[in-house]
C-alpha cells in the first residue's frame, strides 16, 4: 500500500482568551492512493481543523501548527513555502465544505469559478478553461451545462451548488479530495445523490477521499477505513468493518449506539434513541488523562491520570483506551 | 430588455420626484417672509404705494399662490427657469455657466473619496491589528468629525500659506491666461485643495465602511473556497473579496451624493470655486428667488441622476439584483 498522504504527530494550537488551546493532539494517520478515509466524531472534535491543517489553511493569526508533519508523497507540507502551498491547494489536494449555500462567490458565474482554478494550475487559456468548466459541470451531472456555466450561484439549489463545488475541486484532477461534511446542509434525498456522485467520481478518477462526517450512515456508504476522533485526539482507527462491527473504544461504541433504528414490519416498535451522557469538555479544561473518561461508563481510576496509549487490536485496527491495554488484561 | 424596462421605469419615477421637489421648493420660497418686490424696493431705498403695486403686478406676485405655482410649473415644464433679478440674465444660462465647475469638483471628490477610502479600508482590514489599521481609524475619525469649512481653512493655511504649493482659491489663473492642456493642468492644480477638502469627510466614511465590509467578507465561506483553490492572495483579495465588499460602499456613496452636493456649497465658498454652490450661496443672500429655485431644481436633478447611476452600477456589481424591480 503506497502512502499518498501521511500525517505524523500533528499538533494544532489556538490562541484564545483562556490561553493557548490544543485542538489537535499528536494525530497520525495515512491515506493510500484511491482510498476513502472517513474521519468521524462529534462537533468540535478537530475533524475540520485536521482538514484545514492538511490544506495549510489553519485560521491566521490565532491558529498554529506547533508540531508534526503532513507529508504528500514524501514532501512535508507543514514546512512548505506559501507559494508551494498555493500550487498544492486546488491542484493536488482539493477541498469541499459543509456550506454549499455560501461557499460560492455570489458575484461571479459558476463557470468562471471553475475555470479560474484550471487557468491558474493547468495554464489553460480562457476558451479551453471554459470548455473544461462545461465538461466538469457535465461530470457532476448538472443538466444543460453549456447554458448553466454562465449562471450565478443564486440560480442554483443547495444540492446543485455542492455539485458545482465538487466540480471546482476536481477540475484540476487532484490526487486527494477532502470533503468536510459535504451533505450536512442538504436534505436526505440530495445527500444520497451527493454520496452517489462522490462514489462514482472516485471510481472513474481514482481520487483518494478524506471524508469528514458525524453521520455513521455516511461512513457505511463511503469508507474504506475510519478514524474516530474525540477532543482533538484519535481514539480508534480501523477498516470500515472493524469499526462498524467490532468497535473497541467505548466512545466508538457509544457513537454507533446513537444511530436511530427501525424494526421492519413493526413501525410501532421503536427502540429508545441512545445518547452518550455529557458533552465534549472545553478543550482548555482537558486534564492529563483520557479526554473521554468523564463521560465513559467504564472509566477506571487510571483513565483520569494518564492518556491511554494506542493498542493494536488486529491488522489495521487500533484504539487508544486503557481497557484495551495489554497490561490491564481485562477485556472491554 | 427587462433591464431597459427597469431603467425606463426609474426615469419616469425620477420625473415624478422632480415635479414634487419643484412644488415643494416653490412653496417654501413662497412661505418665506418678503418677496422679490420688497427686495427691489429695499434696494431702491423705498417707493410709493403705486410703484410697489405696479412692481407686484409686473412680477406676478399679486396673484394667488396656486396661480403663481401653476404659472411657475408650466414655465419650468416648458424649459424656462425664469430670469435672475440680480444678473438680469436667464437662470438657465447662469446655471449652465456654473455646472461644469461643480460637476468637476463633485466627480473629483467622489473619485478621490471612493478610491482612497476603499484602498485604506481594504488595507486596514487586511492587517487589522497593525499600526496601519490604527492610523486609518484615527484619520477617518478625524476626517469624519471635522466640519468641511474648518478642514478647508486648515488645508488652505497649510498648503497655500505655510507651504505655498497650491493656489488658495479660484478656478484657474486668469493672469497667466494659459490655453489648451496648460489650462487643464492649471484647473487641476486649483482643484486639488477643494476636492481634497470635500473628499475628506466622505473618505473617512468610505474607509470605515470598506474596512468593516472587507473584514466580514474575508471571513466568508467563499473566500475560504478561493484560498482552497490555491489562488494567490492578491486574487483572493482583489477579485473575490473586494467586489463583494464594495456593495455597501456603492450603496452609501449613492445615498450620500446629496450630502456631497450640500458639502460642495461650503467648499466652493471657502475656495471661491465658481460653481453652483457659490452661486446658490450668493443668490440666497440676494433673495434672487428665480435663481434659487433654478439651482434647487438642478440640484434635485443632479441627486436623482446620481441615485439612478448608483442603481445601474449596483446592478452591474451584484448579479443577484438583476431580476427584481
Amino acid at each position: 500500500m503506497t502512502r499518498l498522504l501521511e500525517v505524523q504527530d500533528l499538533q494544532v494550537e489556538f490562541d484564545t482568551w483562556d490561553g493557548r488551546v490544543r485542538v489537535i493532539e499528536s494525530l497520525s494517520f495515512a491515506l493510500a492512493a484511491g482510498e476513502t478515509l472517513c474521519i468521524v466524531g462529534e462537533s468540535g472534535c478537530g475533524k475540520s481543523m485536521t482538514a484545514l491543517a492538511i490544506m495549510g489553511l489553519v485560521p491566521q493569526p490565532t491558529g498554529h501548527i506547533t508540531a508534526g508533519s503532513v507529508r504528500l508523497a514524501g514532501e512535508d507540507l507543514v514546512r512548505a513555502s506559501p507559494a508551494r502551498m498555493q500550487a498544492v491547494r486546488g491542484n493536488e489536494i482539493s477541498m469541499i465544505f459543509q456550506e454549499p449555500m455560501t461557499s460560492l462567490n455570489p458575484v461571479y458565474p459558476v463557470g468562471e469559478q471553475i475555470a479560474e482554478a484550471v487557468r491558474l494550475h493547468k495554464g489553460l487559456d480562457r476558451d479551453a478553461a471554459r470548455s473544461r468548466a462545461v465538461e466538469m459541470l457535465r461530470a457532476v451531472h448538472i443538466p444543460e451545462p453549456e447554458r448553466r456555466v454562465d449562471e450565478y450561484p443564486h440560480q442554483f439549489s443547495g444540492g446543485m451548488r455542492q455539485r458545482v463545488m465538487i466540480a471546482i475541486a476536481l477540475a484540476c484532477e487532484p490526487k486527494i479530495l477532502i470533503a468536510d461534511e459535504p451533505t450536512t446542509a442538504l436534505d436526505v434525498t440530495v445527500q444520497a445523490q451527493i454520496f452517489e456522485l462522490l462514489v462514482e467520481l472516485r471510481e472513474t478518477r481514482g481520487t483518494a477521499i478524506v471524508f469528514i462526517t458525524h453521520d455513521v450512515g455516511a461512513v457505511a456508504e463511503m469508507a474504506d477505513r475510519v478514524i474516530v476522533m474525540y477532543a482533538g485526539r484519535k481514539v480508534e482507527e480501523g477498516g470500515v468493518e472493524d469499526i462498524l462491527e467490532r468497535p473497541a473504544h467505548p466512545y466508538t461504541r457509544g457513537l454507533l449506539a446513537c444511530r436511530p433504528t427501525l424494526v421492519l414490519g413493526d413501525p410501532g416498535a421503536r427502540s429508545e434513541l441512545a445518547e452518550i451522557p455529557g458533552v465534549v469538555p472545553p478543550l482548555h479544561q482537558l486534564g492529563a488523562g483520557c479526554a473521554f473518561a468523564p463521560r465513559c461508563a467504564q472509566a477506571l481510576q487510571r483513565c483520569g491520570v494518564a492518556a491511554p496509549p494506542e493498542t493494536r487490536l488486529a491488522d489495521g485496527h487500533a484504539a487508544a483506551c486503557w481497557l484495551l491495554a495489554p497490561s490491564e488484561g481485562a477485556a472491554a | 430588455m427587462a433591464y431597459l424596462a427597469i431603467v425606463l421605469r426609474r426615469v419616469v419615477q425620477a420625473i415624478g420626484l422632480l415635479a414634487a421637489v419643484a412644488i415643494l421648493n416653490f412653496t417654501l420660497i413662497h412661505l418665506a417672509p418678503g418677496d422679490i418686490v420688497s427686495t427691489i424696493v429695499g434696494e431702491m431705498g423705498g417707493a410709493s404705494e403705486e410703484t410697489i403695486a405696479e412692481l407686484r403686478r409686473a412680477y406676478g406676485v399679486d396673484r394667488s399662490y396656486l396661480e403663481q405655482l401653476g404659472i411657475y410649473l408650466a414655465r419650468v415644464a416648458g424649459g424656462d427657469l425664469g430670469t435672475s433679478i440680480y444678473y438680469n440674465k436667464p437662470v438657465f444660462l447662469l446655471i449652465l455657466d456654473r455646472v461644469p465647475a461643480t460637476v468637476l469638483l463633485l466627480l473629483a471628490a467622489l473619485t478621490l473619496a471612493l478610491v482612497a477610502g476603499t484602498a485604506l479600508g481594504v488595507l486596514a482590514a487586511r492587517y487589522p491589528r497593525g499600526w496601519f489599521a490604527a492610523a486609518v481609524n484615527l484619520v477617518s475619525l478625524f476626517g469624519f468629525s471635522a466640519p468641511v469649512f474648518w478642514s478647508g481653512l486648515m488645508l488652505l493655511l497649510l498648503f497655500a500659506s505655510a507651504i505655498p504649493i497650491l493656489p488658495p482659491g479660484g478656478f484657474y489663473d486668469v493672469v497667466a491666461g494659459a490655453q489648451g492642456l496648460a489650462k487643464a493642468l492649471d484647473i487641476a492644480h486649483h482643484l486639488v485643495l477643494p476636492a481634497t477638502t470635500l473628499a475628506l469627510i466622505f473618505l473617512a466614511l468610505y474607509s470605515r465602511l470598506a474596512r468593516a465590509s472587507m473584514i466580514e467578507v474575508l471571513g466568508s465561506d467563499y473566500v475560504r473556497t478561493a484560498r482552497a483553490k490555491g489562488l494567490p492572495e492578491r486574487t483572493v483579495i482583489f477579485k473575490h473579496a473586494l467586489r463583494n465588499a464594495l456593495l455597501p460602499v456603492v450603496t452609501v456613496a449613492g445615498l450620500q451624493f446629496s450630502a456631497m452636493l450640500a458639502g460642495a456649497v461650503l467648499v466652493e465658498t471657502v475656495f471661491t470655486w465658481p460653481g453652483l454652490g457659490q452661486l446658490a450661496f450668493e443668490s440666497i443672500l440676494r433673495r434672487d428667488n428665480q435663481l434659487i429655485l433654478g439651482i434647487l431644481l438642478l440640484s434635485a436633478v443632479l441627486v436623482t441622476f446620481g441615485n439612478l447611476i448608483t442603481d445601474v452600477l449596483y446592478r452591474i456589481v451584484d448579479p443577484r439584483i438583476k431580476t427584481d424591480g
